[in-house]
């Protein structure tokens, strides 16, 4: 086995602004952010692979209510849910992505699955669904994914604005979480999931399924985890862009991550990302006020934060 | 021009030295500008297994479908309309051509139906525009551009993207408008042999059309653009998502580099980010257009995965594929004009 391993994860960047959460919440998401970090941790320290603590720790995030993915998804224009995720294996660039999935407990894991058992990249919708339903994923129903505080979201959203596309409510509009890891092998992986944004309408699909955009792993350079505004990081190819910096521009994982973050301001983007090399360096970059944020190493200091540092 | 030209050489030695020049300055613009092009328009209407063997007749049929959508391509780019235009222009053409998988001759889902997907890209503002999975847009691309044009956001998926078509001037058709005999008989023939799972290692094999159109153009404004479309895979299942509708995958465009789209195993163009990827190695590597298309196609792909046409910003042009043809045309203001399938 060889040397250390590392993993960084993030919760998203949208509305962590200092004075918008009591103590008692700020506990409440770092508390889920480390216990997401411990359980990765756990599995990188047993020699098993990136992906699996990508995984696994991406799904404890799904699970909580607290960040916009998998049970705490925001509603859509229709009141309903449609989530997005995508990992990647920097092994053998192998990726997986699911689009649009109503019904999933952990879309992160139907992305897995897509990846390593069928020959596509991403699936979409009711086909994505009966595809993870033939290889035996958990399916939740409605009450499942309901959260009071989202459906509040998203009558306010619904209320204050009727007009086209557009939905003036900042609540969660950032909102996903990611997760990337180095383990003992080696290996990198990264992984997103989200449930969009609040209101959402006419199917939009953002930067978190999107391979290069939101997601993206190589084992000759990182692995990138986005979150932000994703148009901005779709039409920059962030993720990608970043691996590449790294692999044409020769560009270290912090040089190129500064770069990165330089072009997507120079379209107007706003978000961050979270970045892994093979020597176990850690990235977390972002322009918004806060990112919910955390990494782990082989010596065991953890680290969780939300707002920038000051 | 001094500053310019100072600007490329530093650049030129930061890159020497493996350091990042900042985006949007081209270590190759020094040599590529004595033969600047006013305009250049290249497209191509899918790679894949195209036998040789084909009937003179039908030959001649895929020839006059790719002249007809670089000489509507060409007059708006000799015109002095925008890259963009052109772009829409020539692969409208080839969607409403039955020869080619995008539009009217979209091949069919699992189900006999036909979802299609678009995407397009400006590389003057790097605006995009993509829909997946629409069933009653007659011509996606232009779907594709409404997106970009009157939205905030770049893509849309199924249901909701026609629902969003609803609130633009897209003409609609019925489903069965892209209904063709030949398309029917290549499901029946993908059924029938069983491909039903993705999975098997023969999926993309004959019978598998990586049907795809395409264009990317530079206008004489200096602006570059590139859109793709596609009827997907025959007998596809499970609401697969292929890399038309992915920009960076398939369609990338960025004045300071290159416009690219690309066609083929769907899959392996979304996990090598192809088409930034060529726009990267001209960026970062200060590899000229052809060499940048190259290393995609022989160092990062497999053989027979397809093929890349990209336009960069001297108006240099490339249309390579390593399967075994694929129908493309180039045209530019130097007189060029021609179309060919296979090498």
């Amino acid at each position: 086995m060889k040397q250390t391993y590392a993993l960084a994860i993030h919760g998203g960047c949208g509305n962590v602004v200092r004075g918008r959460f009591n103590e008692e919440q700020e506990q409440a998401y770092l508390k889920t952010l480390q216990e997401s970090l411990r359980n990765g941790q756990q599995i990188l320290e047993e020699g098993e692979s990136a992906l699996q603590a990508i995984e696994s720790a991406i799904r404890i995030l799904e699970d909580s209510p607290l960040f916009n993915a998998g049970r705490g998804s925001v509603f859509t224009h229709l009141g309903t849910h449609e989530m997005d995720a995508s990992l990647m294996d920097g092994n053998r660039r192998r990726a997986g992505a699911v689009t649009g999935v109503k019904r999933l407990r952990n879309p992160i894991s139907a992305a897995r699955s897509i990846m390593e058992h069928s020959s596509h990249v991403m699936l979409a919708g009711a086909g994505a669904e009966a595809f993870a339903e033939q290889q035996g994923l958990e399916f939740v129903t409605p009450d499942w994914l309901f959260d009071q505080t989202r459906w509040d979201q998203y009558q306010k959203a619904l209320g204050e604005n009727r007009q086209f596309m557009d939905h003036a409510s900042d609540d969660q509009k950032y909102g996903t979480v990611g997760a990337v890891a180095l383990d003992r092998h080696g290996n990198l992986a990264a992984g997103s999931s989200t449930g969009g944004i609040t209101n959402k309408k006419h199917g939009r699909i953002g930067d978190s399924p999107i391979i290069g955009a939101g997601t993206y792993a190589d084992n000759a350079t990182c692995a990138i985890s986005c979150t932000g505004e994703g148009e901005y990081f779709i039409r920059d190819v962030t993720a990608h862009r970043v691996s590449a910096l790294m692999e044409y521009a020769g560009n270290n994982l912090s040089e190129a991550a500064a770069n990165a973050m330089k072009s997507l301001e120079q379209i107007g983007g706003h978000g961050g990302f979270i970045g892994v090399d093979q020597s176990g360096n850690i990235v977390m970059p972002f322009n918004t006020q806060g990112m919910f944020r955390g990494s782990v190493s082989e010596d065991g200091k953890l680290f969780v934060k939300m707002y920038e540092e000051v | 021009m001094i500053s310019r030209l100072t600007t490329v050489i530093v650049c030129g030695l930061l890159a020497w030295s493996l350091t990042a020049c900042e985006p949007g300055d081209n270590a190759d613009d020094s040599t590529a500008a004595a033969q600047q092009k006013d305009w250049a328009l290249v497209i191509h209407g899918g790679a894949g297994t195209i036998s040789r063997d084909m009937e003179d007749e039908l030959r001649e049929m895929y020839e006059e479908g790719l002249e007809a959508a670089l000489q509507a391509g060409s007059e708006i780019l000799e015109n002095g309309g925008t890259s963009l235009e052109a772009v829409e222009a020539a692969v409208t053409i080839m969607e409403d051509d039955s020869l080619f998988n995008a539009g009217r001759g979209a091949v069919y889902t699992n189900e006999a139906r036909h979802e299609l997907d678009a995407s397009i890209m400006d590389g003057s503002n790097l605006e995009a525009g993509a829909i997946t999975g629409v069933t009653t847009v007659k011509n996606p691309i232009k779907l594709a551009l409404e997106v970009k044009q009157n939205s905030r956001h770049i893509l849309f998926a199924a249901e909701g993207a026609e629902t969003f078509a609803d609130e633009t001037d897209v003409e609609r058709v019925d489903n069965s408008y892209f209904n063709t005999q030949r398309r029917y008989e290549a499901l029946q023939r993908a059924m029938s042999s069983n491909e039903l799972m993705p999975g098997q290692e023969d999926y993309y094999s004959e019978g598998h059309d990586l049907g795809t159109v395409g264009a990317a153009a530079l206008d004489q404004d200096g602006n570059l653009a590139a859109g793709t479309s596609t009827g997907g895979l025959t007998n596809k299942k499970f609401g697969r998502v292929g890399d038309v509708p992915i920009i960076g995958a398939s369609t990338y465009a960025n004045n300071n580099t290159c416009a690219v789209s690309t066609t083929g195993t769907g899959e392996e163009f979304m996990r090598n980010v192809v088409s930034h990827h060529v726009s990267a190695l001209m960026e970062y590597a200060g590899k000229s257009l052809q060499d940048a298309v190259d290393h995609v196609l022989h160092e990062r792909l497999q053989p027979g995965d397809g093929g890349i046409i990209a336009v960069d910003h001297s108006g240099n042009l490339v249309a390579n594929f390593t399967s075994e043809g694929m129908y493309r045309g180039t045209a530019d203001s130097d007189g060029e004009f021609s179309v060919a399938i296979w090498d």
